[in-house]
């Protein structure tokens, strides 16, 4: 088994709104190996990009961060600021959804990949071009392309650019935060598909943040599934799919269109104002008392643990 | 690219008619008649001589309906002749442009002078959102805003001519005398300028690109300075424009109190003495300067904007 290369540990993060303060996650527990492509998968607003900005430090100023982010030994979250920059891109890359909102709209794409060569690598001007040329055609962008504007990429080829440029410094991990949410069912293949060969080909681990189970079974070691800013079930990808553990697991796979697409019956639980007890237990078809009045914690069997009151000893 | 402008100008010929008509039935409809105003005026008795009213009018072709007159008007000035003020017997184009670099230059300055300050403080501001340097710039910003031009300029008069002397109140000429009605100027110009480059990069801060470069690595200065600066400047061209524009023919109130012989002053002087040609002819010359101007300014975006592209259709490969 592979050395482990990024460890969060209980990481919570709280966020001061007007509204009061939201609980976005919630003793996060996470590993990646060297290597490892792990999915963190989970509806929409249960805090998964949360996890992902917290570990390069990129949440807004209202955001209050507490637990362990250990990168190669360093604990990320007691970086200063010049520390980190070294680590963003350099070390750790990241994609993310809506790649036409995420590269600057006044510069030339050439010029944004050739940027972060520029800052890490501390390439010369023509250097650095000649490079990101290279990554270009790496990622499958014509290198004609080099001065044209986002605006005139599809939005595939726009998350290209974004590999390319994440794929500048030959980081150790690249955390994709829903990379092929919006792009349509081929180019989604085709994304992945480069993501895949790139992080293989240049050993990168991927934390890949998703709400697609296709995506995951496609691209992923292991797997951690995620409720209202709590992991509730972690297992490796093959023993999930064949025995997911956690109801909402269970609900999860019962809800894709294979399995006869049943869904899950009421919605999130607001985050500002949680339940007592488990947080899934309003949806929760096994529902007992228990449940209704105290937290379970996580429980660990050999290659997965499950944070549910059902499988606690 | 070239088409564009065509088009643009062509879109203006209506535009142009549009206000010219307006101008001329808002004359037609305002009281007082020209005749015997101006030849009060002249005069200087109270009550002109019928005959010589009914001969002014005849001359002046008054006495026409209107349409006759706005269509004379229009004629002449597709010829090249916006005709002569009734007052000063001068053509109108050149009482115009006499005028026009006097108030022009007032602006340019103002203007530009107003962009060199604000762009950079309200850079400052937006990078150091809610501090204590950000709360002090904004009580400025909204002190200048807030205060309207007349009264700034009689306290700048009043403190820095009357109080402490350092610029003599009327002194057209110098190259002091610039001075107090160009700070005016542009305290109300720098001050909204500097609000709105705020509010724009505080915006383009939260996007995503921003995110991404620093997810990037690149440091915060580059952040704010290179990857911001060009996305929040565009609003900024725009309102420069539209003050700049602006400002060509209104500067009426400073010019006035500064004693300043430019183009504003001259048209209000002419519109109290309903001197029909010289309103007609300045609205006109204004309205096609302000149109020219924004036409620039929408040149101009292209340059900082690579997404505004005219006439070129959207590459996909």
């Amino acid at each position: 088994m592979a050395a482990s290369l990024l460890e969060i540990r209980d990481l919570n993060v709280k966020f001061r709104t007007d509204a009061g303060l939201v609980d976005a996650c919630n003793g996060i527990d996470l590993m990646i190996r060297e290597r490892e492509s792990l999915c963190l998968i989970g509806e929409s607003g249960c805090g998964k990009s949360v996890v992902a900005l917290a570990i390069l430090n990129l949440l807004p100023e209202n955001a209050i961060i507490s637990g362990e982010v250990i990168f190669k030994g360093r604990d990320l979250l007691n970086l200063n600021e010049k520390e980190m920059r070294g680590v963003r891109g350099n070390e750790i890359s990241m994609i993310f959804e809506q790649p036409g909102t995420c590269l600057n709209p006044v510069f030339p794409i050439g010029d944004q990949i050739a940027e972060a060569l520029r800052i890490h690598e501390h390439l010369r001007k023509n250097e650095a071009k000649e490079k990101a040329v290279e990554l270009m055609v790496h990622v499958g962008i014509s290198p004609q392309r080099y001065g044209e504007y986002p605006h005139q990429f599809s939005g595939g080829m726009q998350q290209r650019v974004m590999i390319a440029m994440a794929l500048a410094f030959r980081p150790s991990i690249i955390v994709a935060d829903e990379p092929t949410t919006s792009l349509d069912l081929i180019t989604q293949a085709q994304i992945l598909d480069l993501l895949k060969k790139v992080s293989q080909e240049n050993n990168i681990s991927l934390f890949l943040i998703t709400h697609d189970l296709g995506v995951v079974w496609e691209m992923c070691d292991s797997l951690a599934v995620m409720y209202a800013g709590e992991i509730v079930e972690r297992a490796p990808i093959y023993e999930f799919f064949h025995s997911p553990m956690h109801p909402y697991s269970k609900a999860l796979l019962g809800s894709i269109s294979k399995s006869g697409f049943h869904p899950i019956g009421g919605s999130v639980p607001n985050l500002t104002d949680l339940l007592d007890g488990c947080r899934f237990h309003p949806r929760c078809d096994k529902c007992s008392d228990i449940c209704k009045k105290l937290r379970p914690k996580m429980t660990y069997f050999s290659t997965r643990g499950v944070r549910c009151h059902h499988y606690s000893a | 690219m070239n088409s564009y402008i065509i088009k643009r100008m062509l879109a203006a010929v209506p535009v142009m008619i549009g206000i010219s008509l307006l101008s001329y039935s808002l004359l037609y409809i305002s009281p007082g008649d020209p005749a015997e105003i101006l030849l009060r005026l002249q005069l200087g008795t109270v009550n002109p001589d019928a005959a010589a009213v009914e001969a002014f009018r005849a001359e002046h072709g008054l006495n026409d309906p209107i349409y006759i007159q706005y269509g004379n008007w229009l004629g002449n000035v597709l010829k090249g002749d916006m005709g002569r003020s009734f007052r000063t017997g001068r053509p109108v184009i050149e009482e115009f442009f006499a005028r026009f670099p006097l108030t022009f230059q007032l602006v340019l300055i103002a203007e530009i002078l107003a962009l060199l300050i604000a762009v950079p403080l309200g850079i400052v501001s937006s990078s150091m959102h809610n501090s204590v340097v950000d709360h002090i710039l904004r009580f400025f910003a909204l002190i200048g805003v807030s205060m309207p031009s007349f009264w700034l300029g009689l306290l700048l008069i009043f403190f820095i001519s009357l109080h402490l002397r350092l610029i003599p109140v009327l002194s057209y000429g110098s190259s002091m005398s610039l001075v107090l009605p160009i700070t005016t100027l542009c305290i109300g110009s720098a001050a909204s300028i500097m609000r709105l480059t705020r509010a724009s990069m505080l915006e383009v801060l939260r996007q995503n690109y921003i995110r991404t470069a620093r997810a990037k690595g690149v440091n915060e200065v580059q952040v704010i300075w290179h990857h911001a600066f060009r996305n929040a400047l565009i609003p900024v061209i725009t309102i420069f424009g539209i003050h700049l524009g602006h400002l060509a023919g209104g500067t009426v109130i400073v010019e006035t109190i500064f004693s300043w012989p430019g183009v504003g002053r001259f048209l209000v002087d002419s519109i109290y003495a309903r001197d029909f040609p010289v309103i007609q002819g300045f609205v006109f010359l204004i309205s096609l300067i302000f149109l020219l101007i924004s036409l620039s300014i929408d040149i101009a975006y292209s340059v900082f904007d690579p997404r505004i592209r005219y006439d070129v259709p959207k590459l996909e490969r």
